[in-house]
């Protein structure tokens, strides 16, 4: 499980993984997000499962 | 003939659980005794939500070191605020010293987002986006995204 730098922003509810954070085309990626407040973390959302295509 | 005293201070409360309708907490009985007579209840203080430092008589519980405050217990009772506890321990002879105090968020953790969507995608990234869901009573400070 890789982690993400968090948004940083509660009205950011988008993200964009790149290359740069290791992508690697052909590979199939399971990706969640949970969030924060001041008492702690959420739970795990369910998973969106994407094929990174060539 | 041992005479007996007052009890000693129970241990400072915590968080035994919390959101935006009830704080319970708990603490344990005074590590120094109860003085040689056995602790009939215990008081319960706070602070009203005021964050003035300035404690007031709660409610008492008799049989367990925990207790819970909701709207029904007091009407200063909401959530999203912070609620400052302090415990003390009875026996027939009065009323032992107060705990520490304890600070307690009327929140609870967020609720989970919802499953990320693809908003685009092309072979050098990936774009996902999810919905808000409860905050739990706090705001939202951030989102992480954890993938693999």
């Amino acid at each position: 499980m890789k982690l993400s730098p968090n948004t940083g922003n509660p009205n950011i509810l988008t993200y964009t993984v790149t290359q740069a954070h290791g992508l690697v085309t052909g590979s199939i990626y399971a990706f969640k997000v949970i969030s924060t407040n001041a008492v702690g973390e959420s739970s795990v959302s369910e998973p969106l499962l994407n094929i990174m295509a060539a | 003939m041992i005479a007996a005293n007052v009890p000693g201070q129970p241990t400072t409360p915590e968080k035994f659980s919390a959101d935006v309708s009830q704080i319970t907490i708990r603490w344990n009985e005074p590590v120094s005794g109860n003085g040689g007579s056995i602790i009939t209840d215990y008081r319960v203080y706070w602070d009203a939500g005021t964050g003035s430092g300035v404690f007031v008589y709660l409610g008492n519980t008799q049989s367990y070191e925990t207790f819970t405050v909701n709207a029904n217990v007091s009407p200063s009772f909401s959530g999203s605020k912070t609620f400052s506890f302090q415990v003390s321990a009875v026996n027939v002879i009065g009323e032992g010293e107060v705990s520490g105090s304890f600070s307690v968020l009327a929140a609870a953790v967020p609720t989970a987002p919802s499953a990320p969507t693809l908003v685009e995608q092309n072979p050098t990234f990936i774009k996902i986006a999810w919905e808000a869901q409860s905050d739990g009573g706090s705001p939202i400070l951030f989102y992480t995204v954890l993938w693999d």
